[in-house]
């Protein structure tokens, strides 16, 4: 058996144990199943025409996942079922990215409600609300939340994912959950639960 | 070991700057990592979000593992078999 054909059955293998993460992020992102499997085969195509770049199999897995994310980017977006994104700018990555003007933007209530939080209410929440709060987010913070969150990668993998450093991973898991939270009050306060 | 508590070394909002990473346990600095966690013990208030954090997490996993368990997130039928073509192909 050549080195290529070590590579090749490698590859194959790697590909059929993360089918289901593979396709799951791409469903996520697309938000259409047709749009997510032509997707994961384009991923597939563009990371075996790539696959020596990839020095540490190890990093296979967020190797692959940049690649699906940089094939949406490129491909995808435009053509997505999903609202468009709306504009946001981006916080300062250096540490001063401000919780203080966040949480001064938030109303009384809403802090009242966040400084004692309603578990029954959480508990209650059922997964199709909150994947729709999740969707509601800015596209940025929906990823890093999804990497993270549900995909089970570390900061550092999910900024090799999307291409960006791991502060600022941090940052938007800090955002992103602070206006989850917010979101899922909003649903809360709809469904007269608060 | 000073046990002297700590909670005039960090405040809520420097808790709250920290909480999220040190729930995913990304906090790589062990002694902000011991103050966050020193607070929150601490800090009724700051305990209650760390707990909310804490369910909300777990409930986002478990409403992907749902939708994974009802078929939402597994690979169809058609995909497997576009897939395991490409690779005949490599």
């Amino acid at each position: 058996m050549t080195d290529r054909d070590d590579i090749k059955n490698w590859f194959s293998q790697m590909v059929k144990d993360n089918m289901d993460a593979l396709y799951g992020m791409a469903l996520r992102v697309t938000g259409s199943s047709t749009n997510a499997e032509d997707l994961v085969a384009e991923t597939v195509i563009k990371a075996w025409s790539c696959i020596d770049m990839l020095e540490d199999r190890g990093l296979w897995r967020p190797w692959v996942f940049r690649i699906l994310h940089n094939e949406f980017i490129s491909s995808y977006r435009k053509a997505s079922v999903r609202p468009s994104e709306v504009p946001f700018e981006e916080q300062a990555t250096d540490g001063t990215d401000s919780i203080v003007s966040m949480l001064m933007d938030q109303s009384d209530e809403f802090l009242n409600w966040w400084a004692n939080p309603e578990q029954e209410y959480v508990n209650a929440l059922l997964g199709e609300q909150i994947r729709e709060a999740i969707n509601r987010l800015p596209e940025v913070f929906r990823m890093t939340i999804l990497l993270v969150n549900v995909d089970g990668l570390s900061y550092d993998e999910a900024a090799v994912v999307l291409g960006i450093p791991s502060g600022t991973v941090r940052s938007r898991m800090k955002r992103g959950r602070m206006m989850l939270q917010k979101v899922l009050w909003v649903q809360a306060r709809e469904a007269g639960l608060n | 070991m000073n046990d002297t508590p700590k909670l005039d070394e960090i405040g809520c909002l420097e808790a709250i700057e920290y909480v999220y990473a040190w729930l995913d346990g990304e906090l790589g600095d062990k002694d902000i990592a011991g103050e966050v966690e020193h607070h929150i013990s601490h800090c009724k208030s700051c305990f209650s979000r760390a707990e909310m954090e804490k369910a909300l997490t777990e409930h986002i996993r478990l409403s992907s593992a749902s939708a994974e368990s009802a078929g939402g997130n597994t690979a169809p039928q058609s995909l497997q078999t576009r897939l395991d073509k490409l690779l005949n192909k490599l």
